[in-house]
């Protein structure tokens, strides 16, 4: 296991760019880079509604059929962290559909099928927000957090930090604008 | 299903957001060799077309350079490849190498221009079939060398020349980064 609040390494923006159109491109090379990169986001969404056993297919599903669909992404439309996560998200639902089926065939499946769809929406979501923000830089990661984690208000971060107050206003801003081009990548 | 991703909704996850919503986990380490062996025959048709269109260039080189197929210094020459294109720098800077099949059973790389750029890990060399389907390590290479192929393994069948970057993480599959690469011809 290893914690979210300790990330090795802060990667800018010029490397996830330079990923996703190898990646885009169907580079040789580009789906490890990918899968060093983003495996541990899949394999744990999975790992939350899933054994460790069924998670690893599905990691490895995901990461086969975006290979294979590597020409649908478009880096203009977001963050290829998200269109992964939507793929993860449908191999998620599809999964436990099966299994349910199997145990409860007179369930009411519509119904179940939306429950279980915001379910893995929201964690979904949550999870790819806060690899975007481990992605983030040191100081505008911590600034993020004190505003968001401990609900400083920006004034009191600027104070706390010693930071001027338009810097933390245009980091939070920033910070904000990574994670929501990380949500905009799983839209189709 | 909530789909909006304005900034509003953002700071609505940041704010709902648990510890247990960043705790991250590794997949298992057998994992990558897994995909790469799926993902591998997958892309297998697309490599092999771009080979194809190395053969028939491989083929014209050869009759440009028949003469220099045998080389009375050494060997008798009975297949050779130009090998070239790739995904790294080193074929962006035209870095070109001659492979020579002898007689004697060694395959011979000699870069005539350029060279392979350092960087992290190593270079490997390869005999591969044109379906990928199965493949020979001939070793690790820094440059121009002479490599012994296995008895019994026909040129002609693993016609494929090909160089791969190799991470250092103790993986003996190709990488799947091929450098240079080219094909035999008699």
């Amino acid at each position: 296991m290893e914690s979210g609040r300790e990330p090795a390494v802060a990667v800018d923006d010029a490397d996830v760019a330079a990923l996703e159109w190898a990646f885009a491109r169907g580079e040789e090379g580009a789906l490890r880079r990918l899968y060093d990169r983003y495996g541990r986001l899949v394999y744990s969404i999975a790992l939350r509604r899933l054994d460790p056993e069924a998670a690893a297919d599905i990691t490895q599903e995901v990461f086969v059929s975006a290979w294979r669909a590597h020409d649908r992404y478009d880096p203009d439309r977001g963050a290829v962290a998200g269109w992964l996560v939507a793929i993860t998200r449908n191999k998620i639902i599809d999964e436990l559909r099966r299994r349910r089926r199997r145990v409860d065939t007179v369930s009411d499946e519509g119904v179940e099928v939306v429950e279980l769809g915001a379910d893995i929406a929201t964690i979904a979501d949550r999870m790819l927000v806060a690899e975007a923000l481990e992605s983030l830089d040191a100081r505008r990661r911590g600034l993020v957090e004190l505003s968001f984690f401990e609900g400083l208000t920006h004034s009191a971060i600027a104070e706390r930090t010693g930071t001027p107050l338009g810097t933390v206003k245009s980091e939070i801003r920033r910070g904000l604008e990574r994670m929501r081009r990380y949500l905009d990548g799983r839209d189709e | 299903m909530v789909e909006m991703s304005d900034e509003m909704y953002v700071e609505e996850v940041l704010t709902t957001m648990a510890e247990e919503d960043r705790t991250f986990s590794q997949p298992p380490p057998e994992l990558w060799a897994r995909i790469a062996a799926e993902a591998r025959v997958e892309g297998s048709q697309r490599r092999s077309m771009r080979w194809l269109y190395a053969a028939a260039a491989a083929a014209i080189v050869v009759v440009v350079t028949g003469t220099a197929l045998w080389n009375p210094g050494r060997s008798v020459v009975v297949a050779a490849a130009r090998l070239t294109g790739g995904d790294l720098p080193a074929a962006e800077s035209g870095v070109v190498a001659q492979a020579s099949f002898t007689e004697n059973g060694n395959l011979e790389l000699e870069f005539v221009d350029g060279s392979l750029p350092e960087g992290d890990g190593y270079y490997e060399v390869w005999l591969i079939k044109p379906d990928l389907s199965e493949m020979y390590s001939l070793g690790v290479s820094s440059g121009d060398g002479v490599y012994r192929v296995p008895d019994g393994v026909d040129p002609e069948e693993f016609a494929v020349v090909d160089i791969s970057r190799e991470p250092l993480d103790g993986e003996p599959a190709h990488s799947g980064i091929s450098v240079l690469r080219g094909v035999l011809e008699t």
